[in-house]
């Protein structure tokens, strides 16, 4: 899926677009915070920063497409395609999803131990999200195959 | 599972950046085919046999554990 979305042109429009309406967004919403809610503030700063690297994103890769040659693009193509490549990013992946679990075990306890109990337990509920996305992603993947 | 793909490929006299480019996979994925590092998936070992005109078994030689 994300290797299809790689090479696809649409994909980086929108993404340009979901750009510009997160800085806008971000923008507008500054307007209406009070001056002493710094973490909205920061909020809004935040959706500015995503909106900038998402149009970033899009037209560093609309203007390789442009500029690159067919056999370049071709390449690039082939190199995302390619089954090896894609195993390796799924073993990779698996790795990432193993190690996420894990760090967010450690944080939980060392939120515990600063006695941060909030920060404690939205840690701890992202350890009950993963493992449920890992069993509905094992059932509709098991579906498929 | 062992293969005799860089046999055929240089008694054919096609380097890997040429066979990778016709079977439309990274020259990484030929060499490590080479080197027995990785087992094919069946659409390419089918298209690696239909690329030398040869079966699957003439190229792949799978050993039971």
């Amino acid at each position: 899926m994300l290797c299809k979305s790689y090479q696809n042109k649409n994909f980086y429009i929108g993404l340009i677009i979901i750009g510009l309406l997160s800085i806008t967004f971000g923008a507008v919403f500054q307007q209406y915070i009070p001056e002493n809610a710094h973490n909205l503030s920061m909020t809004a700063g935040m959706l500015s920063g995503i909106g900038a690297a998402f149009i970033a994103v899009g037209v560093i890769r609309l203007i390789k497409f442009k500029r690159s040659s067919p056999e370049k693009l071709k390449a690039e193509e082939i190199e995302l395609k390619d089954e090896r490549n894609i195993q390796i990013l799924r073993a990779t992946y698996s790795v990432v999803a193993a190690a996420s679990i894990l760090i967010f075990a450690i944080l939980a306890f060392v939120f515990l131990v600063l006695d941060y109990i909030v920060p404690a337990w939205i840690t701890i509920g992202c350890i009950y999200v993963e493992v449920i996305i890992f069993f509905i992603a094992y059932k509709i993947i098991s579906l498929k195959m | 599972m062992q293969n005799r793909l860089e046999e055929i490929r240089n008694k054919l006299e096609i380097n890997q950046e040429e066979l990778a480019k016709e079977l439309e996979v990274s020259r990484q994925t030929i060499s490590s085919l080479e080197n027995g590092r990785y087992n094919p998936s069946i659409l390419l070992a089918f298209k690696i046999a239909r690329y030398f005109k040869m079966s699957i078994e003439q190229i792949f030689i799978y050993e039971e554990e």
